[in-house]
């Protein structure tokens, strides 16, 4: 039940964030990059191994509900129906292989970072 | 979503923030319980991929409905419960950590795939047709 809840909290906290800073995430391109963070973010989260605690508010809360789908099905939909098909795949492209690259990167980061460090000291 | 569900331009109430915070939260419960309701990791991708297909339905549909209505309540609590319930990050995370190189594949084609056909199906149902509108 407490894990709910922090899932609950970073979930509401992140729609709320998206809610209050929308203004500034109105282009694609910075709702691509909020997307591709956040992705980053949470492979990087989970490399950590966390508490369980920590991973429910920040990564499966915040994080996993800071860059939702329906956005990006969303924005990809507006530009079809504007006719805008090339702008529309490049986007759509453009976030799943940004995003699933993003989430490596994060997740790598850490993990070769740690043994770099083992190996250097 | 951005402007469809926000209105940004707007002044808005508390009562919008309130729903968005709490949109965010029951969306981001109801998909964290429908993981747990099996421990497989296959189960995960199935579940990640049936919670975004569906969430994209719903808002499609939603926004279908609420097409040239007001309502700001309404839209607030609807961008909160999309934010929360459909997730990109976990989506991208699972299809890199699960093992089935197989289902890994099909998992991250398909679900962005289905979750937008989804959604332009869910708005082309509720969406009210021109000769409805008067």
């Amino acid at each position: 039940m407490t894990t709910m809840i922090l899932v609950a909290v970073g979930g509401g906290l992140a729609a709320l964030g998206q809610y209050v800073f929308s203004y500034a995430i109105r282009s694609r391109r910075r709702l691509s990059a909020l997307n591709l963070l956040a992705c980053a973010a949470l492979g990087l989260v989970f490399a950590l191994d966390p508490p369980d605690r920590f991973r429910s508010l920040v990564g499966i809360g915040f994080l996993a509900s800071v860059a939702p789908l329906a956005t990006v099905a969303l924005a990809t939909l507006r530009l079809t129906r504007n006719q805008e098909y090339r702008s529309a795949t490049v986007f759509f492209a453009a976030n799943v292989v940004g995003g699933i690259a993003a989430v490596m990167f994060g997740f790598l980061a850490w993990k070769s970072g740690i043994t770099l460090y083992h190996k250097i000291f | 979503m951005i402007e469809a569900l926000q209105g940004a331009d707007r002044r808005r109430s508390f009562g919008e923030y309130l729903a968005v915070t709490v949109g965010g939260g029951v969306g981001a419960a109801l998909r964290y319980e429908v993981w747990t309701w099996r421990g497989s990791p296959r189960w995960l991708l199935m579940s990640t991929f049936g919670v975004n297909v569906f969430g994209c339905l719903v808002v499609g549909a939603a926004l279908g409905y609420l097409w040239g209505r007001p309502a700001p309540i309404a839209r607030a609590a609807l961008f909160g419960l999309a934010c929360g319930f459909t997730t990109f990050s976990l989506y991208a995370f699972q299809a890199v950590t699960h093992r089935g190189a197989w289902n890994s594949v099909v998992y991250l084609v398909g679900t962005p795939i289905i979750a937008l056909i989804a959604m332009a199906v869910g708005a082309a149902i509720t969406k009210p047709r021109p000769s409805s509108i008067r």
